[in-house]
């Protein structure tokens, strides 16, 4: 009975990724990697880089690795110019984020159920009206 | 888990199902009374509410159906309000689905209207109960064949989707039978 009792207790755990509610699905950019090469394909090995926020301001800096590239965590919604300079040579690139805030608004759920009561009442209104007049 | 979203399904398997509920709509609908309505329309927003109270089954949870109380209550009039209560919560929560309306009226509208059938041989609390309880059942029953026929992966869960329901056929089936015993004492005319 017990081995039984704790059979299903797994069983149920087992269970949640078929929760039939609502399922949200929403993505994050937690971390962007620039990469820098010169004309030819020759990365930028240990180049500077600067990252600026949209108001000019320095946001982060520091130097490629071995593969040219740089990583850096960006803030969500913010766009960022990156700036590559090595020996002489710059580049920039611009990094926009502000488009990939994506927000989920719900509604409070009393709010919902409430409204969902109010198209009950009309609905029930309506086909009183039209019963009402069909017997007529 | 009776609620099928949208985009799970098969076009002809949703399809079927919108045809299936209009005809059992027409014939429900085709008798129906104003002074029915208010009744019906009680009803529909209890079965529209009872979707958002969870039942706790593990980590997971299930929420009531009401489906069986529904056809004690209202008779064959119990699929309309089923197909009401279910494109509202559709529109409000998005639980189910707009494509999925007519196949989950079926799953859960059909079982509403066995246990009316059920109920009308003796009607006292105890059958009730079971009529009840037996509409969770179906209603988890032909939700798993619906999926199935779908060619969803689905023969594993199947199983553990009706371990997870046990606790709400034993809730349905008890608040029904307590429901209807205390109707039957105070107003018999309401039960269908």
């Amino acid at each position: 009975m017990r081995k039984f009792i704790i059979a299903l207790i797994v069983l149920l755990m087992l269970v949640l990724p078929v929760n039939a509610h609502r399922m949200y699905v929403n993505y994050k950019v937690s971390e962007i990697e620039v990469y820098s090469w010169y004309g030819g394909g020759a990365k930028v090995v240990s180049g500077d880089v600067k990252v600026y926020r949209s108001d000019g301001s320095l946001y982060v800096e520091g130097k490629t690795d071995q593969n040219g590239t740089f990583r850096f965590k960006p803030e969500i919604g913010e766009s960022y110019k990156v700036v590559v300079e090595s020996m002489g040579h710059r580049a920039e690139c611009y990094v926009n984020l502000s488009s990939a805030q994506v927000v989920i608004k719900e509604e409070p759920i009393y709010l919902k159920v409430i409204s969902g009561l109010g198209y009950l009442m009309g609905l029930a209104g309506i086909s009183s009206l039209y019963v009402a007049r069909k017997k007529r | 888990m009776v609620h099928i979203s949208d985009g799970v399904l098969a076009p002809e398997i949703w399809i079927t199902g919108y045809v299936i509920t209009a005809i059992i709509l027409f014939f429900t609908l085709k008798k129906i009374k104003a002074e029915d309505i208010p009744k019906i329309s009680i009803v529909t927003s209890a079965f529209f509410i009872a979707s958002l109270i969870h039942v706790p089954i593990g980590p997971t949870s299930a929420h009531l159906i009401l489906n069986g109380l529904m056809g004690i209550l209202l008779g064959v009039y119990a699929y309309p309000a089923v197909f009401i209560g279910l494109l509202l919560q559709a529109l409000l929560f998005q639980h189910g689905g707009i494509t999925t309306l007519g196949i989950n009226t079926v799953d859960m509208g059909v079982p509403a209207l066995i246990a009316y059938y059920i109920f009308r041989i003796r009607k006292n609390p105890i059958t009730a109960g079971i009529a009840c309880g037996l509409a969770v059942f179906l209603a988890v029953l032909l939700t798993s064949i619906v999926l199935m026929l779908s060619g969803v992966e689905y023969y594993e869960t199947a199983i553990l989707l009706f371990i997870a329901h046990i606790p709400i056929v034993i809730v349905e089936a008890v608040v029904s039978a307590f429901v209807v015993a205390t109707l039957l004492k105070v107003k018999k005319e309401v039960i269908a």
